[in-house]
């Protein structure tokens, strides 16, 4: 299950950012690396809440650093049925 | 008519954002808020005032359900509206309604309007007010 969340948290970043997934990895740091503002890191985590039906509580998005902690948080809290 | 591009939507508009920014930093720590770090600043200092009357307000929508862009509008409302009492009450709701249209669902300022109301209702309408 952790593989098709990290497709597709990957594909959704890419699709918000306009990147390309060679310039990305997932242990990124969100702020330094791959230099997102906090406006868009918010809005690109409202998009993963929409996407999985998961909350992420203000006390678990900020110590998201990375995009592995995102793919983890939901991994682990995400509704898959 | 109100115009887009007047400075006070502006900065509604800005303020909106900023305090979206904060939906998943509980901290607060936002650095280069620009022009309107103060008023930013000062709407943080006031949060949880701000979310006990919304929370009460709508008590059917805990505020952590609340859709994050709502939540930011409303808080700014909120806070012009019984903290800063700077504008007429009838602006404050038209611009957080006019920033739903922009920023949220459909539903959003139907919702909006309707938290709004009770607030005043509950915390009492002001009965003077300056302009801005």
């Amino acid at each position: 299950m952790e593989n098709e969340v990290r497709a597709k948290i990957i594909d959704l970043f890419i699709e918000n950012f306009g990147v390309e997934k060679k310039d990305i990895a997932s242990s990124m740091e969100l702020l330094k690396d791959l230099n997102l503002s906090l406006l868009e890191i918010a809005d690109f985590l409202v998009k993963v809440e929409n996407t999985f039906h998961v909350q992420i509580p203000q006390s678990e998005g900020e110590k998201f650093l990375t995009l592995d902690d995102v793919i983890n948080y939901v991994s682990d809290h995400g509704n898959f049925t | 008519m109100k115009r887009k591009d007047d400075p006070r939507h502006k900065k509604r508009q800005e303020l909106v954002g900023l305090l979206f920014s904060t939906s998943f930093r509980r901290n607060h720590n936002i650095r280069g808020t620009g022009t309107y770090r103060e008023d930013f600043r000062k709407i943080i200092s006031d949060i949880k005032q701000i979310d006990t009357m919304i929370a009460k307000a709508a008590p059917e929508f805990p505020v952590e359900k609340i859709n994050k862009i709502d939540l930011a509008i409303l808080r700014l409302a909120v806070y012009e509206l019984l903290i800063e009492k700077a504008n007429p009450e009838k602006v404050i709701i038209d611009e957080a309604i006019e920033l739903g249209k922009e920023f949220a669902g459909d539903t959003s300022p139907s919702f909006i309007n309707g938290v709004l109301g009770k607030i005043l209702m509950l915390y009492g309408k002001r009965s003077t007010s300056k302009n801005n």
